[in-house]
């Protein structure tokens, strides 16, 4: 697959629906969850189990550079409906956000000597694919947290780029753990969907 | 499990005055010119070579060069910058963690010891490419490390002066290091033999 195609539009719907379900999720379920069990200061920027991030990195890894204009639009909604977010945090918050997920992907691919905007997943590199999305997760780990640490430093804590690390890792587990439960079903979805 | 050992303590006072003399470099010579090029506003430099010089040590010798870096870093911060006790501890570990944390990923992905350096010349992929994701990983540690240190005095683009000074840094330390490559391949060798194959020891050293 070296040619940079996108996803068909039912498959890009899917990935947008299910990325703004688990943003709304995080913000209506999860949020006031955490504000009851664990209230802090820097919860309004940052959580301690952050699933969106999960699936945005799975998203990438799975399916390329060709999903960005996705996960861009779906955390633009996000933030901005669902969440009331300024226009300035959201703007910034969905860029850092999708920028920490496809970066690691690109240089993942650079180091494989692949195409950039090929999915890590589709490696035939003997290399164990595990291991390589949880190099992506530490990558993107890193990145997001420097990049939102610094953008939401006056508004909270010292702690922050730490939640942002420990959320992001919490989210990219648990939602790796049910991608593996399911991978059979949503291997043949994505092979039978994606152009 | 492959054995750990120790460097000499004459390659780690080596590698503890490499380290020092990059950050002396860095305050007296590329600080002042940055001041007086970009101001004095702000923490982070946009060409930080000690950076570039730790993810190389950390690149060819691995977890062996954990004494010397502490030490460097902490005499560099607290001593030669006259950071606070508190800020110095506090940097010298984030700015361990940094280098060793994305090495022991590196290992992870390439299925083996997590303390073993990454210089070897076994991997199916190339050298440069493993360089320079080790680097994009320190880089991204670092700054997210930092920005925590720097919390107060945090700016909208302080992780990208750190994104970028570690970079070109490391590029710097990269080129030299290239430019060197047979005298310093010949100095690991003889400084740390168990990092090398036989063949390849014999190769290096011609």
């Amino acid at each position: 697959m070296d040619k940079f195609l996108f996803p068909s539009i039912r498959l890009q719907a899917v990935c947008f629906i299910t990325l703004t379900a688990l943003l709304v999720l995080q913000i209506y379920v999860i949020h006031p969850i955490e504000h009851l069990l664990l209230p802090h200061k820097d919860l309004d920027h940052a959580s301690l189990m952050y699933l969106p991030h999960g699936l945005k990195v799975l998203l990438a890894f799975v399916m390329g550079i060709s999903i960005f204009p996705v996960v861009l639009v779906a955390q633009l909604v996000g933030f901005y409906v669902f969440f009331g977010a300024s226009l300035n945090d959201t703007v910034i918050g969905a860029l850092y956000g999708s920028l920490a997920v496809f970066l690691p992907v690109i240089l993942v691919n650079f180091m494989l000597a692949r195409k950039w905007h090929q999915p890590a997943s589709t490696s035939t590199n003997p290399m164990s694919l595990f291991r390589l999305f949880i190099v992506v997760v530490i990558l993107s780990l890193f990145l997001n947290a420097a990049l939102h640490g610094d953008y939401f430093a006056n508004k909270g804590t010292i702690s922050l780029p730490f939640r942002y690390m420990f959320g992001d890792m919490m989210g990219s587990l648990i939602v790796f753990g049910t991608a593996m439960i399911f991978r059979h079903q949503i291997a043949r979805y994505v092979i039978r969907k994606h152009s | 499990m492959a054995k750990m050992i120790a460097l000499n303590l004459r390659t780690q006072f080596v590698l503890f005055v490499l380290m020092l003399g990059t950050l002396y470099i860095q305050m007296l010579v590329i600080n002042p010119i940055e001041v007086d090029l970009f101001g004095s506003g702000s923490k982070g430099s946009y060409l930080f070579l000690p950076h570039g010089v730790k993810v190389l040590i950390g690149y060819v010798f691995g977890i062996i060069a954990l004494p010397a870096m502490i030490i460097a870093r902490f005499i560099g911060l607290y001593v030669t910058m006259g950071w606070p006790m508190t800020e110095a501890v506090y940097g010298t570990v984030a700015g361990v963690i940094a280098i060793y944390l994305p090495l022991a990923v590196m290992n992870f992905l390439f299925e083996r010891p997590w303390h073993k350096p990454l210089v070897a010349f076994d991997q199916p992929i190339g050298q440069f490419r493993i360089f320079v994701i080790l680097v994009v990983m320190t880089i991204f540690a670092n700054a997210a490390l930092h920005s925590s240190l720097f919390h107060y005095e945090a700016s909208f683009h302080l992780p990208f002066r750190y994104l970028i000074g570690d970079t070109l840094g490391a590029v710097v330390v990269f080129l030299i290091a290239l430019k060197y490559r047979a005298v310093i391949q010949r100095w690991c060798v003889a400084a740390c033999p168990n990092n090398f194959s036989t063949s390849d020891a014999k190769k290096i050293n011609g």
